[in-house]
């Protein structure tokens, strides 16, 4: 019986913090829809969150990023592949990810880049000028890309108090505080 | 209102250089884009072209006008078909963020003609247009008018000059638009530089210049802004708006010259379903016969415009022109425009001359429009 306890006691302590949910919806004003949105916890203060061993792919298939955009947490690896049989470049503008440029590779090569900060890279192919995409590189593993009719949910959030942000290839960024009891409801609109 | 008469949405749509007013194009076109390279290519430049788009396919349109024309007291032809009057074939499109273009191919009248311009736009207060333009009075333009016969101010020469303002030419033009206090009403201007004679070749060096102000009171902004509900009357835009233009330019006549210059004030008021408008022209050619005298030409007309139903739209023009000290030429035109869609349109009209002159000069015209 007092092994039970103890158990119980135990198990109870060393549970994580409860952990629920941010979804709903964003309105995205001056588009037709909010794909490629995405909505993600900013900075925790105190907080910070190893990288992930594994890598977050992205392909370049029939002259196009895929996926287009592709949130990821800061410290991540982004695995370059191309499957078309013409040459492929990734390059990045963006001083953020250091304007990177991995030069020119053929069909079935990877090419690897790390986003080491908080950063919204463009990428671009040098070869193909109309191939576009976009890593959000954020600072918590909270995120989600937003769906098309502006709905999302970020799983796995422990209750508290976050900044939350929504950013958009073609509309202003918003943030508001978002206190997480649970599933939580939050409500969006970002605009031109 | 019916083609090809704006209303004040339309007059805003092209004040935002063929996009929605408040930039509210990327929600309301329908057809996706084509990217001539991304969006991210503007953070390259200037290591790289600006980016743009274009539609697809190409927005390519045809308009047909026929007409049966009856000249009751013509001793040589009282009425005849004419199928077709005009044929026009029109390319428009926006092009990325801050461009534009028209092309126009038509027949018209038994002769192929072409007009095409392409518009920088700034922003709704400041567009740059080079090609053909037109360099009439702000409001009342030629090509958006719903009666057959001209507006006399654009029609009417001295007898020596060929000029006619309707013409257009080939030039550019500054224009833009602005809303007024509370987004309602608002500014218009249009300023240029014209060869001045229609869309041939230059005959001279000397350029035509002309500058047209209106100012709307209440009613949509001239602008436009974000668009809610919508009326189920989008004709409807009670406004006053008063305006004013010049225009000069030198005709050569063989081996003199002839300087004509206008000046021009017009109101246009919408009260309901009722649009009535109204503008005085004074022209003077300094020259037209080449022997140093002047002529003075007045023009004057005014319209009522009365759209009685969204299909059905009766209207009514008295105009009066005088050239030099002949008697002046009194036209009246009744006219009824009815829609059998928003892109057929079928009308009757009449241009009865009611000066001495004119007696057996009257003109009926029935005829059918559509585009496609």
């Amino acid at each position: 019986m007092r092994t039970l306890l103890f158990g119980s006691l135990a198990l109870a302590f060393a549970a994580p913090v409860v952990a629920g949910d941010i979804h709903g919806k964003v309105a995205c004003r001056g588009t037709r829809d909010c794909a490629d949105a995405v909505v993600y916890v900013d900075t925790i203060p105190g907080k910070t969150f190893p990288p992930p061993q594994a890598h977050q792919k992205i392909n370049q298939q029939n002259l196009v990023f895929d996926p287009h955009v592709v949130p990821v947490l800061v410290g991540t690896t982004v695995d370059f592949l191309n499957s078309d049989s013409v040459l492929h470049n990734v390059f990045s503008p963006d001083a953020c990810a250091e304007k990177f440029n991995l030069g020119t590779w053929p069909k079935g090569q990877v090419r690897s880049y790390t986003f080491k900060k908080d950063c919204i890279a463009t990428l671009l192919c040098m070869v193909h000028p109309e191939m576009e995409a976009f890593v959000v590189a954020v600072p918590t593993p909270y995120f989600a890309v937003i769906q098309a009719d502006g709905s999302f949910k970020i799983a796995d959030v422990p209750d508290g108090s976050y900044m939350v942000k929504v950013w958009h290839p073609k509309l202003k960024a918003t943030s508001k505080p978002v206190t997480v009891a649970g599933a939580t409801e939050a409500a969006f609109e970002i605009a031109r | 209102v019916a083609v090809p008469k704006l209303n004040a949405f339309g007059r805003a749509f092209e004040a935002n250089g063929f996009r929605f007013p408040a930039g509210q194009d990327p929600e309301m076109v329908k057809l996706p884009r084509l990217p001539i390279g991304a969006e991210g290519q503007k953070k390259v430049f200037p290591k790289a072209v600006w980016p743009t788009d274009i539609s697809l396919p190409t927005a390519l349109s045809a308009f047909v006008v026929l007409r049966t024309n009856i000249t009751p007291d013509d001793p040589d032809k009282t009425w005849e078909f004419e199928y077709p009057h005009e044929i026009e074939l029109f390319l428009a499109d926006t092009i990325g963020d801050h461009f534009s273009h028209f092309v126009e191919l038509a027949y018209d009248e038994g002769e192929l003609a072409g007009d095409a311009f392409l518009q920088w736009d700034y922003k709704p207060s400041m567009h740059v247009r080079i090609g053909g333009i037109n360099p009439q009075a702000v409001e009342f333009r030629e090509k958006n008018r719903l009666t057959v016969k001209h507006l006399n101010y654009g029609d009417i020469a001295p007898e020596g000059s060929s000029f006619a303002l309707l013409d257009g030419g080939a030039g550019l033009e500054v224009w833009g638009a602005m809303n007024g206090p509370g987004g309602s009403g608002g500014l218009r201007y249009r300023a240029g530089v014209t060869n001045g004679n229609g869309t041939t070749s230059d005959d001279n060096s000397a350029k035509d210049y002309f500058a047209g102000l209106e100012y709307k009171f209440l009613g949509m902004g001239q602008a436009g802004g974000p668009t809610s509900g919508g009326s189920d009357k989008p004709w409807i835009d009670n406004s006053v708006t008063l305006g004013a233009f010049y225009y000069s330019g030198k005709e050569s006549l063989g081996s003199y010259d002839d300087t004509h210059t206008y000046l021009a004030g017009h109101v246009s008021a919408w009260v309901g379903p009722l649009n009535l408008l109204a503008l005085y022209s004074s022209q003077t050619n300094d020259n037209p016969l080449g022997d140093g005298l002047e002529v003075k030409t007045k023009a004057w007309f005014a319209e009522a415009d009365y759209v009685a139903l969204p299909w059905l739209i009766p209207v009514l023009r008295y105009d009066h022109s005088t050239i030099g000290s002949a008697p002046a030429e009194q036209l009246l035109i009744p006219h009824i425009s009815v829609l059998a869609t928003a892109n057929i349109k079928f009308y009757v009209e009449g241009q009865l001359r009611l000066d001495d002159a004119g007696t057996g000069a009257d003109k009926y015209v029935a005829g059918v429009n559509w585009g496609f």
